[in-house]
C-alpha cells in the first residue's frame, strides 16, 4: 500500500500533497502529518488529493478531522480536487463532504473563484 | 375461602342473560318479525298502552307515521333506528330495537322521568372529542373521559376503572360531586366482576339500573316463543339484573348506576363507573348513547395512548442496552469490568430497585437487594421451578416471604450454563388501600354494572391476590435483560481466546441473528467481515413497528476493526431506538446525526434507511452519504440517487426522504462499498458492474444474493455488507410511482 505526503514549499500557504492510497491504514499518516504542520500554525494550509488513486470513507474521514484540527489551530483549510480525478471526486459527492470542508478545483484559488463540489 | 368459592360457582351459573325480567323504567315486547304481533311482554305493559300487550299488534298502538317509521328500520339496518322516538297515548317514549331469539326485541322507554342533560352539550361534542384526542397519555385521557362524562350524565361520582391483566382493578380517574368520599386508586380484585359479567360487557358497551329499589317486572308469553326457552336479554338495556347485585347496590347506598365498556383490541380493558345517591337517576336513551360513544372513542384512542407509553419504555431500554454494549466494548481488555464497577449499566438497563450480576462464581449486587446468599438460594429456587422471570416471588418459592420488600419481582437472565447470571429485583407492590363506605359483611356480589366499592370479604380476597407481588416484567424488559446476558456470555466464557472471540461477540450486537418474519416482506442479508478483521464497521438492521411498516438500514462505520466495532454498535442501537419512534426515516437519520455530533464527534458514517409499508409496497429512503441503493425493478435496475450528507460532517444540512414503491417481484438492493469497490477502476464503472450483475436477474433474494456475491467476486480485504428487500409473491401492490 502506497501512500505519501509531500510537505509544503512556500512560507505562509501550505499545501500538501496526498499520493496512492487513503484508507484506514494510511489515515493516520495524514493525520500526523497535518498536525505536524500546524504546531506552527498557518492562516492557510490545504490538502491535494489530485494523485489519490484510492480514497475510502476512512479517509474522507481523516480529512475531515483534519480541516476540524485546522479549524482549532485557527488555519483556513482547503481540500484541492479537480474533477478530472473521478474516483476521488465521486466519493466526496456520494459522501457529501462539501457540507463539511472546503472543495476547490485548483490551487491556488485565486486562479479562479472558489468553488464547491455538488 | 369455602363460602367465597362457592359464591364465585353461583355467580358463574347465574342466568344473568335470561333472568325472565326486566327493570321497571320500561316495557320490553317481543314481537314476531313478520307480522310484528306481540309474543313475548313484560307484565307491565298495560301500564304504558292501557292494555295488555301479549297476542296485541304493534299497530294497534302506534300511529301509522311511526309504524312506517320503524317499518323502515327493521327493512334497513335496525341499529339506525335507535333511539326511535314514538308517541304512546300521548306521551313520548323511545322506542329501542334488536333482535334476539329469532324475534324483534322492542324496549320502550318513557321520556318523562327521564333527567335532562346540560342544554349545550349536544353543541359541546366536538369540543370534548378534540379534548379527548388532545391528551398525552392514558392517564390524561381518562381523566378528561370522567370529567365529560359526569357533565353529560349528570352522576353524583364517574369513575374510569383498569383491569390488570389478572382482572384486578383499580380507579384511574374520579369525577365526583363536592362532598363525596373520592375513590381514586382503590382497588378492586378480580371476583367483584365475574367472567361471565366481563364477557357481556364485551358484547354490551353500556348498563344502566336508573332506580336500584325497583321491582322486577316478569315476562309474560315465554310458553309461546322460542320454544318455552325463557327470553335471551343480554342485547337489552332494560334486562333485570341479579337480586344480590341490587341489595350490595343498597348496601352501599347506591341508588342509581351505570357503566360503559372501555374495550382495546377486543379485550376488556377497562369501565367508565357511574353512581349516584342522591335517588334514582336516568339519562335519556339519547344522552346514554352521547356516553356510550365517548365511551367507544376514547376505546380506541386508549391504543395510540397506550403504545406511545410503551414505546417511550421501549426507547429507554433499548438505550440503556446499547450504552451498556457500549460499555462493555470499550473496556476490551476485561469487558465485565464494565459491569462490576459502581457505574454499573446493569441496574440501569431496567426500571427495577435492585440487580445482581454473578460472574465467574463472583456475586455483584446493585441497589436494594437480599443479602448475597438470599440472592443465590433465590436464583437457585427459581431455576428449580423453571422460571426465568416472576412478578411474585412468593408463588414460586413458598419460603421467601422474608424478601417480599426487596424481591418480590424477579427477573433472572443465565450467563452460558455454567450458573453465573444477572439477576433484577422489583419491590412489593401492595400498599395500605382506604376501604371507604360501606365494609358490609357477607355476601360476595355480583356486580353486573360495574365497579363499587368492595364488602369486606371482597377486601380479603383482594389481600390474598396482592400481597407479594410486583410490577410486572414486560416483554422488552426481558428481551434486554437476555440480550445484556447473552452479550455478556460471549464475552466472558471466552476471554482466554482473545480478540477474535470479542469481536465475534460484537459482531453479534451489529447484526441480526435471525432475520425477523415480516408479513408481506422478503428480506436477505451477507455480511462478510474483512478476512484480517473478523468484524467491522459494517451493520444492517430491521426492525419491524408497530404501525406494521418495517424499517431496514444498512450502514457503515469510517474504520475497521475493534474500535468501529465498538463505534457502530453504539450507533446501531442510538438509530434502533429513533426508528421505534415512528418519525419516518429522515427524522431517525437527524436524531442520529445529532448523536453522533455530542457523542461521536470524530466519527463518520454513512446509513441508508428504509420504511416499507408492505400492504402498499411503498418504501420511503433516506440516504445519509452512503452508496445508492439499486432499484430492481420491471426490467431495468435503477440506482437511486438522492443524498444527504454522511454522518458525523455537519449538522448545518437537513436530511431528506426519497418516495418509491415497490411492485410484483422488485427488490431493493443495498449494499457497502466493500461489494463493488476494486480499488483500481472508476467507482462508476464499479457501479456499472454491479447494475450489470443484477440485470436482468429476478431470484429468490437469498439466491440473487448469492449470484451477486459470485459474480462481483469483491476482495476479501473489505468489510461486504447487503442487504435486499422485496414483497413477498402474491402480495398485491397498487400500480403507479410512489
Amino acid at each position: 500500500m502506497i501512500f505519501e505526503v509531500h510537505p509544503p514549499t512556500g512560507q505562509d500557504e501550505r499545501v500538501l500533497v496526498a499520493v496512492g492510497e487513503l484508507d484506514v491504514a494510511s489515515a493516520p499518516v495524514l493525520l500526523a502529518a497535518v498536525a505536524a504542520g500546524l504546531l506552527d500554525p498557518p492562516g492557510i494550509m490545504a490538502i491535494d488529493v489530485n494523485a489519490l488513486s484510492f480514497l475510502d470513507s476512512s479517509g474522507v474521514r481523516s480529512l475531515v478531522l483534519c480541516g476540524r484540527q485546522a479549524q482549532l489551530a485557527g488555519t483556513e483549510f482547503h481540500v484541492v480536487c479537480s474533477a478530472a480525478n473521478r474516483r476521488v471526486h465521486r466519493v466526496f459527492a456520494v459522501l457529501g463532504l462539501a457540507s463539511a470542508l472546503s472543495i476547490l478545483e485548483i490551487w491556488p484559488p485565486a486562479a479562479l473563484p472558489e468553488q464547491r463540489d455538488s | 375461602m369455602d363460602d367465597v368459592a362457592a359464591a364465585h360457582l353461583n355467580c358463574a351459573q347465574e342466568a344473568i342473560r335470561t333472568p325472565g325480567a326486566i327493570q321497571a323504567h320500561g316495557v320490553l315486547l317481543a314481537v314476531g318479525e313478520a307480522d310484528l304481533s306481540v309474543v313475548v311482554a313484560s307484565v307491565n305493559s298495560a301500564a304504558l298502552f292501557g292494555r295488555d300487550m301479549v297476542g296485541a299488534h304493534l299497530r294497534d298502538v302506534l300511529s301509522v307515521g311511526d309504524m312506517s317509521a320503524l317499518q323502515a328500520g327493521i327493512d334497513g339496518d335496525v341499529g339506525q333506528l335507535n333511539p326511535l322516538r314514538v308517541r304512546v297515548r300521548g306521551a313520548d317514549v323511545d322506542m329501542v330495537v334488536h333482535r334476539a331469539d329469532g324475534l324483534l326485541i322492542t324496549e320502550w322507554e318513557p321520556v318523562d322521568g327521564s333527567v335532562p342533560s346540560p342544554e349545550d352539550w349536544q353543541r359541546r361534542l366536538p369540543v370534548a372529542l378534540q379534548r379527548l384526542s388532545a391528551t398525552d397519555s392514558v392517564l390524561e385521557l381518562v381523566d378528561v373521559l370522567a370529567a365529560e362524562v359526569k357533565e353529560l350524565t349528570g352522576f353524583d361520582r364517574v369513575m374510569i376503572y383498569r383491569f390488570d391483566r389478572q382482572w384486578d382493578g383499580e380507579v384511574m380517574a374520579e369525577a365526583l360531586r363536592p362532598g363525596l368520599e373520592p375513590f381514586l386508586g382503590l382497588h378492586y380484585p378480580a371476583a367483584d366482576i365475574p367472567a361471565q359479567a366481563r364477557q357481556l360487557y364485551v358484547e354490551n358497551w353500556l348498563r344502566i339500573i336508573p332506580d336500584a329499589s325497583y321491582t322486577p317486572v316478569p315476562l309474560a308469553g315465554h310458553e309461546r316463543a322460542v320454544g318455552g326457552r325463557p327470553l335471551d336479554l343480554s342485547g337489552s338495556f332494560l334486562r333485570s339484573v341479579s337480586p344480590v347485585h341490587l341489595e350490595y347496590l343498597a348496601n352501599m347506598g347506591v341508588k342509581s348506576s351505570m357503566s360503559v365498556s372501555l374495550i382495546d383490541d377486543g379485550r376488556l380493558w377497562g369501565l367508565i363507573a357511574c353512581h349516584h345517591y342522591a335517588g334514582p337517576h336516568r339519562p335519556s336513551y339519547a344522552d346514554r348513547a352521547l356516553a356510550e360513544f365517548l365511551g367507544r372513542t376514547c376505546s380506541l384512542l386508549l391504543a395510540s395512548k397506550t403504545s406511545a407509553e410503551e414505546q417511550d419504555d421501549v426507547l429507554y431500554v433499548e438505550e440503556r442496552l446499547g450504552a451498556a454494549v457500549v460499555a462493555l466494548a470499550l473496556h476490551d481488555n476485561v469487558p465485565v469490568s464494565a459491569l462490576t464497577g459502581p457505574e454499573s449499566p446493569v441496574l440501569a438497563l431496567l426500571p427495577a430497585t435492585g440487580a445482581a450480576a454473578c460472574l465467574g462464581g463472583q456475586l455483584h449486587l446493585w441497589g436494594r437487594t437480599p443479602t448475597a446468599s438470599r440472592v443465590r438460594e433465590l436464583v437457585a429456587g427459581l431455576r428449580a421451578a423453571g422460571v426465568s422471570e416472576t412478578d411474585s416471588v412468593v408463588r414460586q418459592i413458598p419460603d421467601a416471604d422474608d424478601v417480599l420488600e426487596l424481591a418480590s419481582g424477579m427477573l433472572v437472565s443465565p450467563i452460558g450454563g455454567g450458573g453465573d447470571f444477572l439477576a433484577w429485583f422489583r419491590p412489593e407492590s401492595s400498599y395500605e388501600v382506604s376501604w371507604g363506605g360501606n365494609p358490609t359483611a357477607g355476601v360476595v356480589s355480583l356486580r353486573e354494572d360495574g365497579p363499587l366499592l368492595s364488602p369486606r370479604r371482597s377486601f380479603a380476597s383482594w389481600t390474598e391476590t396482592v400481597r407479594g407481588s410486583a410490577l410486572a416484567w414486560a416483554t422488552h424488559e426481558v428481551a434486554a435483560a437476555n440480550r445484556l446476558a447473552s452479550h455478556v456470555n460471549d464475552l466472558t466464557a471466552v476471554r482466554s481466546e482473545g480478540d477474535n472471540r470479542l469481536a465475534l461477540a460484537l459482531q453479534r450486537t451489529l447484526l441480526l441473528e435471525q432475520m425477523p418474519a415480516v408479513p408481506g416482506v422478503v428480506l436477505a442479508a451477507r455480511y462478510r467481515p474483512a478476512a484480517e478483521d473478523v468484524v467491522g464497521g459494517d451493520w444492517y438492521d430491521v426492525i419491524p413497528l408497530l404501525n406494521g411498516n418495517v424499517s431496514f438500514v444498512l450502514g457503515d462505520v469510517a474504520g475497521h476493526g475493534l474500535g468501529a466495532a465498538a463505534i457502530t454498535a453504539q450507533i446501531r442501537h442510538g438509530l434502533r431506538a429513533y426508528l421505534l419512534r415512528q418519525d419516518g426515516p429522515a427524522a431517525a437519520v437527524q436524531a442520529l446525526n445529532d448523536l453522533i455530533a455530542a457523542l461521536l464527534p470524530r466519527e463518520m458514517a454513512t446509513v441508508i434507511v428504509g420504511e416499507l409499508d408492505p400492504v402498499t409496497g411503498s418504501v420511503t429512503l433516506c440516504n445519509a452519504g452512503h452508496l445508492s441503493p439499486l432499484w430492481l425493478t420491471s426490467g431495468e435496475e435503477v440506482f437511486l440517487d438522492g443524498h444527504g450528507p454522511a454522518l458525523g460532517l455537519t449538522r448545518d444540512v437537513p436530511y431528506t426522504q426519497t418516495q418509491l414503491t415497490l411492485q410484483g417481484d422488485d427488490q431493493l438492493l443495498l449494499y457497502t462499498d466493500g461489494l463493488v469497490e476494486t480499488r483500481s477502476a472508476d467507482l462508476t464503472r464499479d457501479l456499472d458492474r454491479l447494475r450489470g450483475a443484477a440485470r436482468g436477474v429476478r431470484r429468490h433474494p437469498e439466491e440473487l444474493l448469492d449470484v451477486l456475491l459470485a459474480v462481483l467476486d469483491p476482495r476479501p480485504t473489505d468489510d461486504v455488507t447487503m442487504l435486499l428487500v422485496g414483497l413477498e409473491p402474491g402480495s398485491s401492490s397498487p400500480p403507479g410511482p410512489g
